[in-house]
């Protein structure tokens, strides 16, 4: 086959095709400009003006300057009038590539080949796309052919194993990687990296191919080369466990201790291959304070205990666990009892521990006696002061804030400039709901160390919750670039943690397409990530590092399964059927012009129309700041995304991988189940009602999925044939035997009666199935706010109840129903501002410590 | 708190944590760099972390290098930095054969030198002016791990090679030229 420039539609002659030479060196060299003037030398001929790879060369250079669409018509030129060229079809591939339109590029390739058989780079940059996007079959064609081509290269043998493996042919991975083994004749360094990451890929291999047996044998044989001596440890202890050699299994779970006594995952190893059963809690102790005694400089095997203990031990071992954490002045100290929480016999042991320690330093003070009640040594002066923080977090942690605040205060009072008191206060405030006095208070403790990068997040935070946008992003700006905005600096680096509170932030302040916005902005996080696989495709087999590649691969077909991905995708979804629900929300500064005149309208459209202009003409002024991110994909207009017409199917984007994923989180799939119920597709909101349900089958959000699935089964008409079957099965796995949505609301109801979250599910069914029960489900709703016997009224349930009633989701309220609500709320939270609480707004003059005593009157 | 090895997993949450505390950041691919890279070597949890590297510059002798190193604010005084940096070192030595280990750190940052130079033994090897992107200058700090190798009973890759003399942690070339003495 010719080379490029001389293909057989149109040879260049001798002086173009230096020319043309040069395109190709400049285009590597990434001397784009260079490159486009030679272009520019041949095509200004008359004769050559036209000439197709010369267009697919300067359409190649356009697509890398960033010029996507002068490069695609350019290409598309060339290719039209060199059809038979293998260099348009490749260069068409690779821009499409680069467009993302990889189905088409995948084809461009292989017309690419079809004219020129067993070219390399083709063939290379098909196999990368080919892996991309998951098609090992393709992939394994490809590497073949590039291994008959380079049967010398390590590489080539390497890809074609790697694509069997993950064809889960374990067989032929393992016989290629072995020929490429006796074949290999370059020579091993004393102590080899890629030879040993090369066998425990093998070991890998034999493992997933379920030969444990095999693949103990192997890494045995193999051990003098493996120089990744954890995983040669771990590895081999688990094989034990598999086979049974527990006494083997022991010695290495005892090894990895030594080496790395805070890794937990090794006690419970341990504990399995002992056979000790989680019951056997004397045995369990003793096993941890053997180990605690041979690593004496060990935290895990003294804290580990504090969760599984219980009685007179338990408190015996908090007390003195409480008591070093207590004189060390360890910050983390409560976030290690937080575990305790979940059983209230624990509560209770905790609060009686750290009042005796209060009653003792209050008692003789803590030069006369110490915790232990020691009365011949003494206690240091912090003592005292990390005691009161502890046990102002514990009183938070059980709700009761005016005790938690009390405690603070006494913290404060003794050492007034500690940040980790004024951290403690400021989220015991915001647990209150005093939202406004939690950031002030955060911004206090930032100023006292603004070096430190931490405090400052958090300061952004509160801010954020506060609804404090803008002050929040000049916080963030302390630590990030000059000359932008620090939203800009942010996501460049991907900070997903801001913008998600962001998005939140405008949420709650009805700014709905700014929500989009940072929500879609953060999917295109997601997107970046499984774009950035592309170079590791290559880079990972040339360094062998294959485990950690194959890791990689599976977990960036599982990437949106984060935590940021998902609560993401619950904010955007929620959006996305407000804009279906509430389309009057979504006009500016919407929710407020609920129950506003006509000519309250104006004057409030007037305003906005002012503030606009004065935001427009600061954002004038301050001209040199960069506004947007550089990244035009990033690029999102929030009026744009409120106004779409296809709500649905934009919810729906973020719904999928929610349930296709395996997410396991009820309130999650509950939404996934909201969005397809709307779209009518019966099968998928199954799909994510059993999966919800397997986790938990109480979930008041999956409760009201499943009643409006019932109240809608028999308009189902997709339901038929071989799906219907499926249906079922998944129908009896939901719901048993109950079809009726009336008597499942009764049976929840009579179920879980003490729960405020259940009763609210309850409400919203209530009026679902029959509007007329509005009013009284109303009632029922306020009596059970009031009512003391009822759990979890916390300030969350109550503001999640408010702002369900103001969507309309138990029915249409007067102002007067909604004041009844609020006002309850008030009584409940007085500090909260969202029912109209708070503290009194300081003059800065008041702003001293005394006046604090006064935030406690409440209760 | 549980301290291990880092997996691919882990990256994202560890991106948070350095967001959370340090100026110097990284996009996602960087540390999928590192562990792709080095699977080794970068160890942690969401509450602090150790990010790091080998230095394989073929003129220079093979080292590790501590790209990133954060504990969070709220999980200080437990010796997690300290519990961080040996497992890095020791898988340094057992994987790679290192001899020393560098690192840069601002030349403000009283506590991080405090911890570097008192606890982990670190020496100060040279000031490089304007490291930081906002201008400030950068100790780069050194540490021989023969010493840790020998009293945690540690094998290195290959013995022989890793404690020949000369003892010292200069590395590179100039090394060499003083071996050919």
């Amino acid at each position: 086959m010719a080379p490029p420039g001389q293909s057989s539609n149109n040879p260049l002659p001798a002086k173009e095709l230096g020319h043309f030479k040069k395109i190709i060196k400049y285009y590597e060299q990434k001397q784009y400009k260079f490159g486009l003037k030679f272009a520019k030398m041949i095509l200004g001929n008359q004769q050559f003006a036209e000439h197709g790879e010369t267009l697919a060369m300067k359409g190649l250079i356009l697509n890398c300057m960033g010029k996507q669409e002068e490069a695609m018509d350019c290409v598309k030129k060339g290719l039209k009038s060199d059809i038979k060229s293998y260099v348009c079809w490749h260069v068409y591939g690779l821009v499409n590539r680069s467009e993302k339109k990889y189905d088409e590029a995948i084809k461009a390739y292989k017309q690419a080949l079809n004219l020129d058989k067993g070219n390399m780079q083709i063939l290379r940059d098909l196999a990368l796309l080919q892996i991309q996007l998951r098609d090992y079959e393709g992939y394994k064609e490809s590497r073949f052919q590039l291994l008959q081509i380079r049967a010398s290269q390590r590489i080539s043998w390497i890809g074609y194993a790697v694509a069997y493996h993950l064809l889960r042919d374990y067989e032929k991975a393992l016989y290629v990687l072995d020929e490429f083994k006796k074949n290999d004749t370059t020579e091993k360094k004393p102590h080899d990296f890629d030879f040993s990451e090369l066998l425990l890929y093998e070991n890998m291999i034999l493992r997933e191919w379920g030969k444990p047996d095999k693949a103990l044998e192997h890494l045995e044989e193999n051990c003098a080369h493996i120089l990744d001596k954890l995983q040669y440890f771990t590895i081999r202890g688990n094989l034990f466990m598999e086979l049974g050699q527990l006494n083997n299994a022991e010695t290495m779970w005892r090894g990895l201790i030594s080496r790395n006594p805070e890794a937990t995952e090794y006690y419970d190893k341990l504990e399995n291959c002992l056979g000790i059963r989680k019951d056997d809690i004397p045995t369990r102790l003793k096993l941890y304070d053997d180990l605690a005694k041979t690593h004496p400089r060990a935290a895990a095997p003294r804290r580990q205990p504090l969760y599984f203990a219980e009685g007179d031990e338990l408190r015996a071992r908090l007390a003195a666990w409480i008591t070093i954490g207590l004189r060390k002045g360890i910050p983390s100290l409560f976030k290690y009892i937080l575990p305790l929480y979940t059983q209230p016999s624990k509560v209770s042991i905790i609060e009686s521990i750290l009042l005796d320690f209060i009653k003792k330093i209050e008692d003789y003070g803590y030069r006369n006696g110490s915790l232990e009640g020691d009365v011949e040594s003494m206690e240091s002066p912090t003592t005292a002061l990390w005691l009161y923080l502890l046990i102002a977090q514990h009183y938070d942690k059980i709700g009761q804030f005016q005790v938690a605040l009390k405690f603070v205060d006494r913290a404060e009072a003794h050492t007034p400039t500690l940040i980790e008191t004024l951290m403690i206060k400021a989220k015991i405030y915001k647990h209150c709901g005093e939202l406004n006095e939690a950031a002030r208070l955060m911004d206090e403790a930032q100023s006292l160390d603004t070096a430190d990068r931490y405090i400052n997040s958090k300061c952004a935070k509160y801010l954020l919750r506060a609804g404090k946008i803008e002050e929040a992003e000049k916080m963030c700006a302390k630590f990030t670039r000059e000359g932008e905005r620090a939203s800009v600096t942010l996501n460049e680096m991907q900070c997903m943690w801001y913008e998600l509170e962001v998005a939140r932030a405008h949420r709650a302040l009805s700014h709905y397409g700014e929500a989009l916005k940072k929500a879609q902005q953060i999917e295109q996080h997601f997107v970046t990530m499984v774009e950035d696989q592309f170079d590791f495709h290559t880079y990972c087999l040339r360094k062998s590092t294959l485990c950690a590649y194959v890791q990689m691969l599976r977990l960036e077909d599982t990437i949106r399964k984060h935590n940021y991905f998902y609560h993401t995708a619950k904010l955007a979804i929620k959006v996305y059927l407000r804009i279906i629900d509430r389309p009057q929300d979504m006009n500016q500064q919407n929710g407020l012009q609920d129950g506003l005149s006509a000519n309250e309208l104006k004057k409030l459209k007037k305003k906005m129309k002012k503030e606009k202009e004065a935001k427009e003409q600061e954002q004038k002024n301050k001209k040199d700041l960069k506004e947007e991110p550089s990244n035009p994909a990033m690029h999102f207009d929030p009026e744009v995304l409120m106004r779409t017409t296809t709500p649905l199917d934009d919810a729906t984007k973020f719904a999928e991988p929610l349930h296709s994923l395996g997410h396991i989180k009820p309130a999650g799939t509950a939404l996934a189940a909201e969005v397809y119920h709307r779209k009518n597709k019966p099968l998928l909101v199954l799909k994510c009602l059993a999966a919800g349900v397997a986790v938990d089958p109480n979930h008041p959000l999956l409760h009201i999925q499943k009643v409006k699935f019932l109240a809608k089964l028999s308009s189902f008409t997709s339901l038929a044939g071989a799906v219907k079957e499926v249906a079922d099965e998944l129908i009896a796995t939901v719901f048993g035997s109950e079809r009726d949505p009336h008597k499942l609301n009764e049976k929840y109801k009579q179920d879980n009666i003490d729960s405020l979250k259940c009763r609210m599910a309850v409400a919203e069914c209530n009026v679902l199935l029959d509007p007329s029960s509005t009013s009284a489900t109303k009632n029922w709703l306020l009596k059970s706010v009031e009512d003391e016997k009822i759990n979890n009224r916390n300030l969350n349930t109550l503001v999640k109840l408010r702002d369900a009633a103001v969507y309309g989701k138990y029915g249409p309220w007067t102002n007067d129903e909604m004041e009844n609500l609020n006002k309850l709320g008030h009584r409940l939270f007085p500090l909260a501002l969202t029912f109209g609480g708070g503290l009194p707004q300081q003059t800065p003059a008041a702003n001293d410590k005394e006046s604090n005593n006064e935030h406690h009157t409440f209760e | 708190m549980n301290i291990r090895c880092a997996t691919v997993e882990d990256l994202i949450n560890t991106q948070h944590a350095n967001l959370m505390c340090l100026p110097e950041n990284y996009q996602m691919k960087y540390y999928f760099y590192h562990l792709l890279s080095w699977p080794q070597l970068s160890y942690g949890n969401i509450v602090g972390y150790v990010l790091a590297k080998m230095e394989e510059d073929p003129e220079e002798e093979p080292h590790g290098h501590i790209t990133s190193l954060a504990v969070k604010r709220s999980y200080r005084r437990l010796g997690l930095a300290q519990k961080l940096m040996d497992q890095t070192a020791r898988a340094m030595i057992e994987t790679f054969n290192a001899r020393f280990v560098s690192l840069h750190v601002r030349v403000s940052n009283r506590a991080a030198l405090n911890l570097y130079k008192n606890t982990l033994k670190f020496n100060v090897n040279d000031v490089e002016p304007k490291y930081y992107a906002d201008g400030e200058d950068a100790f780069a700090m050194k540490r021989c791990l023969l010493n840790f190798a020998r009293e945690n009973g540690i094998t290195p890759a290959n013995a022989d090679e890793f404690f020949a003399a000369p003892k010292t942690v200069d590395g590179g070339k100039k090394q060499r030229v003083v071996d050919s003495k």
